[in-house]
């Protein structure tokens, strides 16, 4: 997480210090920036579209990823060079990100 | 008990205007970070000079004139209230490449008190920002982040 809080310059101590995180409702684990979980989901498509470049992408962050989560990604195409993606957490059976992205951006 | 800034005690006794406008920004996407971030999200390694298309977030939110921190405390919140990101948009209208600086200009657009379950009242904090190399957008950004107001 560190990696990404800098770069983000994103100094807020749920990320950092899981004391904080507890205090503040989150449970005993610090939580994934939200860019993370994007990524993940944005990883998932370059994978499945190799070559191509989103142009678009709308997204809702239901939950959070703790440290020490394992997370899932799947999707689905749902036409117009979009995919509905989803990023759950197994173990708690939640859903924590629902993404559309649309592809095609010409470089 | 929350540390409050002076300048936050500031702008709770006197709320800021919206739109707020930050000031210009930068942001140096180098092949270093590029290989950092895409190594801890598990992505594939860069194929040529595109990076991933993650830093159209990274570079609004890293480049932005203002850190988090300081956009809260202009907000007349803290970083320490722990916001967390409701929603987003993006828009890539280029792909962004390492070894390029890329500017960022940003803007507070509303910033709005609702009821909170979670925390009995809440903040909803609108920005967006947009990405630019020589005046070409790259990328625009859209954030809605909520704030524990209670």
């Amino acid at each position: 997480m560190i990696a990404w809080v800098e770069a983000l310059r994103d100094d807020n101590p749920i990320h950092r210090d899981p004391a904080t995180s507890a205090a503040l409702g989150f449970g005993p684990r610090t939580v994934n920036p939200g860019p993370t979980n994007l990524a993940y989901v944005l990883n998932m498509i370059a994978q499945a579209f190799p070559g191509d470049h989103p142009c678009r992408l709308e997204a809702r962050f239901l939950g959070n990823v703790l440290a020490g989560d394992d997370v899932a990604v799947s999707g689905r195409c749902i036409g117009d060079g979009q995919v509905e993606a989803r990023l759950t957490v197994p173990a708690r059976g939640e859903t924590v990100l629902d993404v559309v992205v649309t592809g095609g951006l010409v470089i | 008990m929350q540390k409050q800034t002076p300048s936050a005690k500031l702008a709770a006794a006197r709320p800021p205007s919206f739109p707020l406008t930050l000031p210009r920004g930068s942001f140096a996407l180098d092949a270093a970070i590029d290989d950092r971030l895409r190594l801890n999200s598990g992505a594939t390694p860069r194929s040529g000079s595109a990076a991933h298309p993650i830093f159209g977030f990274v570079a609004a939110l890293g480049g932005s004139g203002l850190s988090v921190a300081e956009i809260l405390d202009r907000c007349g919140h803290s970083i320490d209230d722990g916001p967390v990101l409701a929603a987003c948009e993006i828009d890539w209208d280029r792909t962004l490449q390492v070894g390029s600086v890329y500017q960022v200009d940003g803007e507070v657009s509303a910033m709005r008190r609702k009821p909170s379950r979670r925390f009995g009242a809440a903040d909803h904090l609108h920005l967006c920002f947009t990405v630019l190399h020589e005046d070409e957008t790259f990328a625009r950004v859209r954030l809605h982040m909520i704030i524990p107001a209670a």
